[in-house]
């Protein structure tokens, strides 16, 4: 290694080390204002929640009395939008809209286009 | 499913809440599981006093409120963990939903704690959670994974597609499991989604096909993974394809009016229902609840008893039985599909159009008093195959007049509505008055789904013209000549069938163009 940075590259290794500070720095800086949400895709270790939005630790006998609040747990500590994940078709079944005009002139009884009040 | 608004407990059948206990073991809550339809969460409304709901009473005969039990029983929130954890007990979790226990099942189906009590029996459930879940600072620390794992989808799908569509989901019949690949691949969401109309952070609409027997968010149609994108550029660096034995370059005219499904969906491995009666019940072992009044009949128009299946022996285990499914056109492309011909009671009411449905606890409640309506015991089992069928005049007037008694005697039939028995496309007033009702090509009836074939897709070379030509274009090719079932139980209690080619209007002219040698 000390070869490598002989004598015709000394005078590189000072700003080398600088600019890999400087890169440290301001990746950390970075990291501070905007920490990531995501983790790559990976849920990292979390407290459960109860339907108040109270953390139910098993370790510390708090709340263990109730049982956790997904809604609570996994969107309101700003890491998933529950809201928006709920407006998909799975959860709505149909309740979010309304039969289409030939769909209703057939089925009386019809009152969505999913499994909510739809047809068999 | 009930209306919001109803005056009295008579037009009453499926409640929101009910809906939960009985639709809920499959759906994932949140949405219609968790708010009433003016935007309510349900225990909050019910708990609030100036709502004026009393838990178990009438609450003015709402559809979301009527002797329900919210404020006791909780909402089902949407349950991350049903679909993103690996190991999650769908089982635990839907008992907790037969026990009312409502906000206690997302706990019991992750396994992260044991439940006893049941708000059913007025008590109220206590939860012991289970340490070996937790790490030393107290943090859920569990298996959870971001692409859905296929036995997750499988909870729900598993069973459902059976009787729609005879899916096996299983290694031995589709080539996309065999190769290890996840439902999310074809049906992605989210950032991994490729049609725009779905791609977005959290977006949970999933990419669907296009079925004509589903209906829902139909503006999201087609927004999966098509066959071309995989097996024609080689995204998921699937095998392209070849189709070598198209050795007349006839490939593109196929590929513009057939779907890759029907060629690649040649055989069934799983009974699909065929028919669906419910005007008629027939004794059924182990089929639960109101669903003994449907009869149903498998590919082979022979009696079939599918919950009893379902039941006895569990869906994965479905039994195994071979038949070509059926082919129809639907937007213009031949498909394989399973269209279902279904035979009930409705409700003609004067002045509007369309029919409304007699509720299954009259039809039920109909035939489990059989001694009050002996007009019934005229309905026979004309063809010896083991179920009772309305098919002669006098059976279908027996029919109707035994549905109309009930429900006048009940009350809930008014003197604007009158009752018919719908079979296929006919619509029968009477036994000898019927009325052809329209319909699309692609089906028997407007009521009654058709679905397309999508999955179980059997390998290249086992797939319609991998042979040649010849596997649907020689003379009186099964292709087109195949028997297809237009009435399962004619006047005379006969199978009534007809050639596919009839089935998909195709005249004789054309059919002797397909079928001439090549």
């Amino acid at each position: 290694m000390i070869r490598l940075f002989g004598a015709a590259h000394k005078n590189f290794i000072v700003p080398m080390c600088l600019a890999a500070l400087l890169s440290v720095s301001w990746i950390v800086s970075a990291f501070a204002a905007n920490p990531p949400k995501a983790f790559n895709g990976v849920c990292p270790p979390f407290y459960i929640k109860n339907q108040q939005g109270e953390i139910i630790n098993p370790v510390k006998n708090q709340n263990i009395d109730q049982p956790y609040s997904p809604k609570q747990t996994c969107g309101t500590a700003g890491c998933h939008d529950y809201e928006k994940i709920t407006k998909g078709y799975h959860f709505q079944q149909g309740k979010d809209e309304k039969p289409n005009k030939k769909l209703a002139s057939l089925y009386q009884w019809v009152l969505s286009p999913g499994q909510y009040g739809g047809r068999w | 499913m009930a209306k919001k608004e109803n005056t009295s407990g008579r037009d009453i059948d499926l409640t929101s809440f009910e809906f939960v206990t009985s639709c809920g073991v499959c759906h994932p809550g949140g949405g219609s599981l968790e708010y009433d339809r003016n935007g309510n969460r349900y225990d909050r409304f019910a708990a609030d006093t100036k709502s004026g709901i009393t838990s178990g009473g009438d609450n003015k005969f709402d559809g979301d409120y009527y002797k329900a039990r919210w404020a006791e029983t909780g909402v089902l929130e949407a349950d991350c963990l049903m679909c993103h954890m690996p190991g999650y007990n769908m089982n635990s979790r839907n008992k907790q939903l037969s026990m009312l226990n409502f906000q206690w099942a997302a706990t019991a189906g992750a396994v992260l704690a044991s439940v006893k009590g049941e708000v059913k029996k007025n008590e109220k459930p206590a939860v012991q959670y289970n340490g070996e879940k937790f790490d030393a600072e107290g943090r859920l620390n569990v298996p959870m994974i971001k692409k859905v794992p296929t036995e997750n989808c499988l909870f729900c799908h598993l069973e459902t597609d059976w009787k729609k569509k005879g899916t096996s989901y299983s290694h031995r019949f589709d080539v996309h499991l065999r190769a290890g690949m996840k439902c999310v691949e074809c049906h992605p969401a989210g950032t991994s989604a490729r049609d725009q109309r779905i791609n977005s952070k959290e977006e949970h609409n999933f990419g669907k096909g296009d079925d004509p027997g589903a209906l829902v968010r139909d503006d999201l149609d087609n927004t999966m993974i098509t066959c071309e994108e995989c097996h024609g550029k080689g995204l998921n660096r699937a095998p392209l394809m070849k189709h070598a034995s198209f050795t007349d370059g006839s490939f593109e005219v196929h590929q513009e009016k057939i779907a890759y499904q029907t060629c690649h969906v040649p055989q069934k491995a799983v009974k699909a229902a065929l028919v669906q009666d419910s005007t008629v019940v027939n004794p059924q072992p182990r089929v639960p609840g109101l669903k003994r009044i449907w009869s149903f009949y498998g590919p082979d128009v022979k009696p079939w008893n599918y919950y009893g299946e379902v039941e006895f022996a569990k869906n994965k285990d479905k039994p195994w039985f071979f038949y070509t499914p059926q082919l129809r056109s639907y937007k213009g492309k031949l498909y394989s599909v399973n269209s279902l011909y279904s035979v009930w009671y409705g409700l003609k009411t004067a002045g509007k159009s369309g029919l409304d449905q007699v509720f299954m606890q009259d039809i039920w409640g109909l035939w489990s008093n059989v001694a009050d309506y002996p007009l019934l015991a005229g309905i026979t089992d004309d063809n010896s195959d083991g179920f009772k069928e309305a098919n002669r005049a006098e059976e279908i007037d027996a029919a109707i007049d035994s549905m109309t008694a009930y429900l006048k005697k009940a009350g809930k039939l008014n003197k604007s509505q009158k009752i018919v028995l719908v079979k296929g496309n006919e619509m029968y007033v009477s036994g000898k008055e019927k009325v052809t009702l329209e319909k699309q090509p692609y089906e028997y009836s407007a009521y009654g789904s058709t679905f397309k074939l999508s999955h179980d897709i059997a390998p290249a070379g086992a797939a319609l013209g991998a042979s040649g030509c010849a596997d649907c274009h020689r003379k009186d090719a099964p292709f087109f000549t195949r028997p297809v079932m237009t009435d399962p139980f004619g006047a005379d209690g006969k199978i009534k069938w007809t050639p596919a080619h009839k089935m998909l209007n195709y005249t004789e002219d054309d059919l002797k163009q397909q079928t001439q040698e090549r």
